[in-house]
């Protein structure tokens, strides 16, 4: 047994005796990951599986632990052996990050990391729609095909433990916003990107409602979505990060992007409420 | 002679209210938020759509190709629409791959589409590559 592996013995050790708290046994699990993306030969895929594995038993009641293990090792070693190349995971890496290269690299999009890569917005010509679109300078990506199979996987649920089970990994917790209830969620997996879509109900007002459109793309170079919109659209910053805003019908919406994702929320409440709830997404405040 | 005036004023007023909104409802539509059609590096349609709520159906009724002459888009062929159709929804999403009848011949292409919610349809267009 290698010594990283021993701090994951000692670490489980520790929960058995109940030595550590929830966030420290999380805080030494995502050292442990990050330190395994950081070596040079590439990560102990199984050490990185096994903690994930704690880190969803610990944050979810035991619930089943989808794995995609063997997929998981195919992609990591092959990219490995491809181009002997490492992964940096700059910050402390969070249960969502983490999950995220996994799914990532399962649609074949690890190329992503190693260029220059960006998410751009635009209005059309005729300012029908606007469009985010991904960039990205490497060559190397022209025409190279993405692995994986071209089909689309799709999940339709009423109940947020189904979409983790489905996904395999949580979605932001960010985007359970205080006073609204999630009533329905649309799954899309395809081969560019995850698509999620999550139908919320006021809790005071059922009638009100309001829909969140979240797009990770796994490949930006083929990142390219576009929303219908009136001539009035405005960008303004909400916690230090730009956010369009624009209306279509009686609808407002926002839309902002992340590293390789972009969210797009719509109701028809007015623009301030909309903009409150975008800041509770993006600010982390989580619903209580 | 006031009464004129005031009548032009407000004939001037009614008509470019109506030009204002007849411009604004060409400009955003009233079933979907977004409809996409993503054409892939890999010569693949991606297609996706979120409505404004939920409709009886979402389907996408026909694909064709065009290419850039170097001023406009021109027709260059029909495409497979996808067979794909999403009942009691909010949202859309297919994939197809188009590989075989895009030329790789250093030209620009891209896809156009109707999507369909509950006979609503409009026509949209994906970003545009050039193969080789």
């Amino acid at each position: 047994m290698n010594t990283v592996q021993d701090k994951l013995e000692q670490i489980k050790a520790d929960i058995a005796s109940e030595k550590l708290t929830y966030p420290q046994i999380r805080e030494r699990l995502e050292t442990l990951i990050e330190h395994e993306y950081s070596k040079e030969g590439g990560p102990d895929v199984d050490l990185v599986i096994a903690c994930e594995d704690l880190l969803w038993r610990l944050g979810t009641d035991n619930a089943p632990f989808v794995t995609h293990e063997d997929q998981y090792k195919e992609a990591m070693r092959s990219r490995i052996e491809a181009s002997q190349r490492t992964r940096q995971i700059k910050k402390p890496v969070l249960r969502f990050v983490a999950a995220l290269v996994v799914v990532v690299l399962l649609l074949g999009g690890a190329e992503m990391f190693r260029h220059r890569e960006w998410l751009e917005q635009s209005n059309t010509d005729d300012q029908q729609q606007h469009i985010i679109q991904g960039y990205a300078v490497d060559p190397e990506l022209v025409g190279k095909a993405i692995a994986g199979e071209k089909e689309v996987r799709k999940f339709n649920t009423t109940e947020y433990p189904e979409v983790r089970d489905f996904l395999g990994f949580d979605l932001p917790q960010t985007i359970f916003i205080s006073n609204w209830e999630p009533k329905h969620y649309s799954l899309y997996i395809q081969p560019t990107h995850i698509q999620v879509v999550v139908l919320y109900a006021q809790k005071d007002d059922q009638q009100v409602q309001m829909v969140l459109d979240l797009r990770l793309f796994t490949n930006i170079e083929n990142a390219f979505v576009s929303y219908e919109q009136e001539l009035n659209g405005t960008i303004e910053t909400v916690e230090n990060v730009s956010v369009y805003f624009s209306n279509n019908y009686d609808n407002n919406a926002a839309l902002w992007t992340t590293d390789n994702g972009v969210y797009w929320l719509r109701s028809n409440i007015e623009k301030a409420g909309l903009k409150d709830i975008v800041q509770q997404i993006i600010g982390g405040k989580q619903h209580e | 002679m006031s009464k004129k005036i005031f009548s032009i004023i407000m004939v001037i007023i009614i008509l470019s209210s109506i030009t204002m909104t007849v411009h604004a409802a060409t400009l955003a539509d009233e079933y979907f938020g977004s409809a996409t059609i993503a054409l892939t590096t890999t010569e693949d349609g991606s297609f996706s759509a979120v409505t404004n709520f939920i409709v009886g159906y979402i389907k996408i009724d026909s694909c064709w190709l065009q290419k850039w002459n170097g001023s406009s888009w021109q027709y260059y062929c029909w495409l497979p629409a996808p067979s794909d159709i999403e009942y009691n929804t909010l949202c859309y999403g297919a994939y197809m791959d188009y590989a075989s009848y895009i030329p790789n011949d250093d030209c620009t292409y891209r896809i156009g589409a109707y999507f369909n919610a509950d006979g609503h349809t409009i026509p949209r267009y994906s970003n545009s590559r050039t193969f080789n």
